[in-house]
Parts: structure tokens; sequence; C-alpha cells
């Protein structure tokens, strides 16, 4: 409990006042006390209060009309008002002006003020708490709408190019090259399956909880690279891998987070002969691991560098194996989860480096 | 406006696609002329100096989708003499793209993928062609 503290600010144009509430409850409070508003503001703006509480009767401006300025700018911290006179007009206006949550009377008891701090502070997490959720609900629902409109197409777009295909076998007799269908067909069919591939990751990733594992850098990076291989054999890589320092994370979040990123310094390389390379270094230290993955493909339009990482955000890729927009907007999540960042360097028409700092839960 | 061989222009990302519409259309007898872009920007660039009777679009293309697209057209080359009626296709299910599609001026019917001969012949049909 003692780590975060009630952060309570009180406003009040008598010293005495402020004297008195913080000798009262300083042993129990993270008390912030000022003599007008302009100052209470400067706190507001910088630290985050739970509880404003404001005398009514100030020179300048008195509590209600303070509250009603809270509630504008700081809209989430709770706000009591303590006057010992009272007629309906101010309480009237308190509660639909000053959007007050709770109304003292002065001389204050000690036990029944800390009371009602604390028990409006337990709202004001309740709050937050909610508010977070509604965020994350709120981002979920967009990617839901996101998803079933891609969905509609880049899983429905292979499918009817395969459909097309099979009506156009049926119709062209002469062809004289039936093959020539089938590879269109197979590669329809593995564009379908990456797609569905990348999703399964990204709805494993968002699910399970992260694990602390031994991680293998050399094993994942060779496993990734097997696979690929089929896929493209001209590739030519360059493994550094120093991971003596023992290194522990969520292996199946980090294996995805490789296996994008290898696969796209594969994907878009350049379609002018040049021999595509892949430079991949890791090194793990004993608070972090360093990677970086760098080829010298296509690179990224600085006007694209900011979008790379949205969900279904597709560049004109090669022509072999379009992206399908998930791949990267995957490893930014994953790494989200593992606490890790990332980093992009890029000049167009010459390759691009990506650069990840992972945390290292060893102890 | 009938014209014995049509010019056709096909803007789609796959390359698939693209070989499958050409091919139909010259199975179906329709045109020889064909000509085939990957991108938006290429087939923009591409009607600069040529205005063909027919454009076949795709909607969801990366960097310059299929709508965007219609809004360069319309501020560029939509006051041409010559018309060239534009088809949008697509194997979109999404009902925003469907209605927006319907919606624009410049579009002359939204055809589903995958592209059929027969739904081709009479969307052409009943622009003329």
């Amino acid at each position: 409990m003692s780590k975060d503290r009630i952060r309570v600010l009180y406003l009040d144009d008598e010293d005495n006042n402020l004297q008195a509430f913080k000798a009262g409850f300083r042993r129990n409070f993270e008390i912030y006390t000022v003599n007008n508003a302009a100052d209470a503001f400067r706190i507001l703006d910088e630290i985050e209060i739970h509880i404003a509480l404001a005398d009514q009767r100030m020179p300048k401006m008195s509590g209600v009309e303070f509250f009603e300025r809270v509630h504008d700018k700081h809209p989430d911290v709770i706000r009591i008002l303590i006057t010992a006179y009272t007629n309906s007009q101010t309480i009237i206006d308190a509660v639909n002006k000053g959007r007050i949550d709770q109304y003292v009377v002065k001389p204050w008891d000690p036990n029944f003020l800390r009371n009602v701090i604390e028990t409006f502070h337990a709202t004001y997490l309740a709050r937050k708490e909610l508010k977070l959720k509604n965020e994350e609900l709120q981002k979920t629902n967009d990617e839901l709408n996101r998803f079933v409109y891609s969905a509609s197409h880049d899983l429905r777009a292979p499918l009817m190019s395969i459909l097309g295909l099979v009506e156009l076998s049926r119709l062209d007799k002469e062809n004289s090259d039936p093959f020539e269908y089938l590879q269109m067909i197979e590669s329809s069919v593995l564009k379908l399956d990456s797609f569905i591939q990348n999703i399964i990751e990204y709805y494993q990733n968002a699910r399970a909880e992260g694990l602390k594992e031994n991680i293998n850098f050399k094993e994942l990076v060779d496993d990734a690279i097997a696979v690929l291989k089929n896929t493209d054999q001209t590739v030519e890589f360059e493994v550094n891998i120093n991971d003596e320092l023992p290194f522990q994370n969520d292996e199946f979040r980090i294996r995805v987070i490789l296996n994008n990123l290898i696969s796209n310094a594969i994907k878009y390389q350049k379609e002018d002969g040049t021999v595509p390379k892949v430079n991949i270094t890791i090194r793990t230290e004993p608070k972090y691991a360093f990677l970086s993955i760098q080829d010298n493909g296509v690179g990224i339009l600085q006007e694209h560098m900011e979008s790379i990482f949205k969900m279904f955000f597709r560049t004109k890729s090669s022509k072999k194996s379009p992206g399908t927009g998930i791949g990267l907007y995957i490893v930014k999540e994953a790494l989200n989860k593992i606490g890790g960042e990332i980093k992009v360097k890029s000049v167009y028409g010459e390759g691009t480096t990506f650069e990840l700092i992972l945390p290292n839960l060893h102890e | 406006m009938s014209k014995s061989q049509p010019h056709i222009i096909l803007v789609d990302d796959n390359e698939i696609d693209l070989f499958l519409h050409e091919k139909l259309i010259k199975l179906a007898g329709i045109s020889n002329h064909v000509d085939k872009f990957l991108s938006g920007k290429a087939a923009l660039d591409y009607l600069q100096n040529t205005t063909p009777d027919i454009i076949l679009l795709d909607i969801q293309m990366p960097e310059m989708d299929g709508f965007e697209f219609l809004s360069f057209y319309d501020r560029f080359y939509s006051d041409r003499e010559q018309e060239t009626r534009i088809f949008m296709v697509s194997s979109s299910l999404d009902f925003g793209d469907i209605s927006k599609a319907k919606a624009s001026p410049l579009v002359s019917e939204f055809i589903k993928k995958p592209l059929n001969i027969v739904e081709l012949k009479e969307a052409l049909g009943r622009e003329g062609f």
C-alpha cells in the first residue's frame, strides 16, 4: 500500500486550514497544498492527482468555479467541496456546474474525511480501470472491423483467382501449357495459406500468457532460415550470434518476431539481379538482447515509415510474394507483449535494417 | 459507340487476375486490344496520352486503391471528349465498397470476381459494347 499513495490536492486561501489538513493526513496521503487556483492547475497539469479538495469561499475564484474548470481540464480527478456555510444555490451550483463528487461541511471530522478520501480513491481507480478497458475494447473493435474488411478481400481474393483459373481451363481448350494454370493455382493457395497462418499467429499472440523460457537464438534463426529457404534459395545469409549469456523470454513471440522480420527481408528484395543478402546479428547481455536484421532489398519510402506497423498496411512488394499487411503489425504486437522495442532504418532502393531490443528475464 | 475491338485496360495488383481477365476477354471475343497495369499509378501514367474505351478496375490495391484511382481520374481525365467506361471488378463483399462503387458517377457497373464471360459480356453490352 505504501508504494502507491493516494495523491490529494487541497486548495484553500487560508494557510491555517492547509497546515491543519497537512498535519492531520500527512501520514496517510501524498498531500499537495496550494492557496491559489493557478498553482493548483500547475500541479494538476504535472502530477496525476487522484482527489482534489477545495474550499468554497476564496477571494478570486470560488470552489465551485475552480471545480468547473477542473472538470473541463482534468475530468478524472475526484472533486470534493469543503464549505462552512451552506445556501441552497451553492449546493445546486456545486452539483450542476462543479460536478462535485462529495460535499464536506466544515469543520471536518478527520476520520470521516479520511474515510471519504479512501472511498473515492477506490472510485477513482475503478473509473480509470474502466476507461482502460474501454480503450482496449475500442481497439479490439477497430481491429475486428478491419479484420472483417480485410477478410472479405484478402481471404477471398486468392480463392476467386483459383475459381477464375478453373473456369478458364475449362474454356481454354487449346491451352498447351496446363502447368501454367496449376502453378498459378498453387501460388494463390500459398498466398491464402500465409494469410491464414499470420492471422493465427496474431490471435495466439493476443491471447497467450507470456512465458519465461530459455531462448536459443541460434536454433530460432536456423529454423526460420530453413523454412524460408524453400521459397527462395538465392538469398545469402550472414548470421552472427553471440548468446553465451543466458537469455529468457517468451519463445513463441520471439519466434514470431524473427520469422516475420527475416521473411520480410527476403520478400522485399530487388528485382534487378542483385544477389539478395540478409545479415542477422544477435547479442545477449544481462538485461537485454540486441538484434539486428539487415537486408539489401528495395527499402521503404520515407512517407511509409510511419504506417508500416499498422494493421493491413501494404506497400507494393515483389511480384513473387506480395505482403498481406499483417506481418509487421504482428511483430509490433508481439513486442508490446514482451516489452521489447523496434527501430527501422531504411534507404529507399538500398535496403532496410530493423533493430530490436528485447528484455532479458533471466535473473 | 460500338467498336469491333474496344481498347480495354486492366488495373489490378494481382498478376494472376490480370492474366486471367486478359485471357477471358480474348477468349470471349470481346477484344484483342488489352493492356495490363499492376498499379493505379502505372495506369494513370499511361492514361496521360491514351484514352481507352474500357477500364476494368480492381478495388483493393496497395498504395493507391480503386477509389483513390477514381478520384485522380475524376480530377484529370474525366472531361475528355472520348468516353471511357469504368467497371469495378472486385472479390470484395464489403457493403461499403460495393455501395461506393455503385454510387460513383464514374463507374458504369460493379462486377464480382471471379470474372465470368457471360456477366462481363452482358455488362459491356448494357454500355453499348
